[in-house]
């Protein structure tokens, strides 16, 4: 090993991690009834405070951004193409999966969005951090968001079909 | 040699016994009355220091040590304990500093290293933390500390399979090390696989039962190797993304092959199983904190 490597080897590397403004972080499990009943935005958005409240690192908070972002454009696809392609009353397959597609989709993002909290999650747990017991945020955000999304997919849809 | 330095030798080389053999209470016991040579000899309180640190009793240990530091303050030992106990109260910044002065004495120390690196991970300072234990693997390649850190680092990746791999490794070359039959009894129980966990874990608390995250851990496992929560197992082991995912398959197949009465008792099947993974779990796990307190 070279002298200025070793050198970085025992040098400090450590900053002190500021208090963190919002409040203790949500068990990772929780976002996967957010995922399941709230939708791609509202996963992405309580994923994306939860990473801020474990300290994850900028990569990861972006990273999450990103994730749920190509998954909201993923979605919104999707309900574009099925209000295009199906008959009102349709009652083929296709007519029924669509009201879940967007829900494997949401499951799919969380899958994801755990895997790069995960780490800051085991940090947090390790050092024998409090999590955040309560139900009525989560519930709030997941009601508000995903009323949310409904309402951007129905102005996104009127805005690009004819 | 005057009688009291040999009863004084003879406590010193009792309570470093204790310690190695992880009975901190003994160790304690066997320094209970030092005499006059012994409070002016540092070794003293450290071994004082390690006791109380292994009884979770940071604030103790830290005291243990204070004073010897204030005279001999770049004295490695009582850095190193000063260190972990830091690291335990979770100021990392504190304990990087201290682990440093003592690494300045001793760089080859491959367990030092191995704790550097502990602290580095916690900090999310992963990349450093992998190049600290590849030097400490160079440098001692046989101290079993190397591998638990090594499985620590992978626990703390999130990487279950390579922590759980890296403790089975361990044990072969170890089958008495508690901590890594601990660290794989908890990867595996991550990974759902309840049995084996609660097997690790059960052993790992019977050799150490003074350890509470060890208690601790072999009691969830007890509570999720119940049969009650026999239904529930591969929610455990495939996930509940999965669970989810192959039950809405099924719920569609059987729909598409026109069993449309079969679909709907099968959903009502799973929203039942739902709700006994919600209801279950927490009852269990009341019980047996009221049958058993805090302990296994």
């Amino acid at each position: 090993m070279s002298s200025s490597q070793e050198d970085d080897l025992f040098s400090p590397s450590l900053q002190a991690i500021p208090e963190r403004r919002s409040g203790p972080p949500w068990p990772l499990g929780r976002q996967i009834w957010i995922a399941f009943f709230g939708g791609t935005l509202a996963v992405t958005v309580m994923a994306y405070i939860n990473s801020r409240r474990l300290n994850a690192s900028r990569r990861v908070c972006l990273a999450v951004l990103g994730v749920g972002a190509a998954a909201l454009l993923a979605t919104l696809a999707l309900d574009l193409y099925l209000d295009a392609s199906l008959e009102p009353d349709a009652t083929s397959v296709m007519a029924r999966i669509a009201p879940y597609a967007n829900r494997a989709i949401a499951l799919i993002a969380y899958l994801i969005l755990e895997r790069l909290q995960r780490s800051a999650d085991r940090i947090h747990h390790f050092r024998g951090g409090e999590y955040d017991s309560g139900w009525m945020d989560l519930l709030v955000a997941t009601i508000g968001l995903g009323g949310l999304q409904y309402i951007l997919t129905r102005i996104v849809s009127s805005l690009v079909t004819p | 040699m005057p009688e009291e330095t040999v009863a004084a030798d003879s406590a010193m080389t009792l309570a470093r016994h204790y310690l190695e053999i992880d009975r901190p209470q003994q160790a304690l016991d066997a320094l209970r009355s030092p005499g006059s040579d012994l409070l002016d000899d540092p070794w003293f309180w450290l071994l004082r220091g390690w006791a109380y640190y292994d009884l979770d009793q940071r604030t103790l240990a830290m005291q243990a040590i204070q004073k010897e530091l204030a005279v001999a303050p770049e004295h490695p030992n009582l850095l190193f304990l000063l260190a972990m106990c830091e690291e335990r109260g979770g100021n990392l910044v504190a304990a990087e500093h201290a682990i440093l002065r003592a690494l300045r004495q001793q760089p080859e120390n491959s367990y030092m290293l191995c704790t550097y690196a502990r602290i580095l991970a916690q900090g999310d300072q992963f990349p450093k933390a992998e190049r600290l234990l590849d030097r400490a693997r160079q440098q001692d390649p046989d101290e079993p500390e190397v591998q638990r850190t090594a499985a620590l680092l992978s626990y703390l990746r999130g990487d279950d399979r390579r922590a759980a791999q890296i403790s089975l490794e361990s044990l072969r070359d170890d089958p008495d090390d508690v901590r890594s039959r601990h660290a794989l009894g908890a990867a595996l129980l991550r990974q759902g696989r309840v049995t084996a966990a609660n097997r690790h874990l059960k052993a790992a608390a019977r050799l150490q039962p003074e350890q509470k995250a060890i208690a601790g851990s072999a009691r969830v496992s007890r509570v999720a190797a119940h049969w009650l929560l026999l239904p529930l197992r591969p929610l455990y082991r495939i996930g509940t993304v999965g669970v989810w995912f192959g039950a809405i398959a099924i719920y569609f197949l059987l729909t598409a092959a026109g069993l449309g009465i079969i679909a709907k008792w099968f959903a009502l099947a799973y929203l039942v199983l739902c709700v006994y993974s919600w209801v279950v779990p927490p009852i269990l796990k009341w019980w047996y904190r009221r049958r058993y307190g805090g302990h296994e």
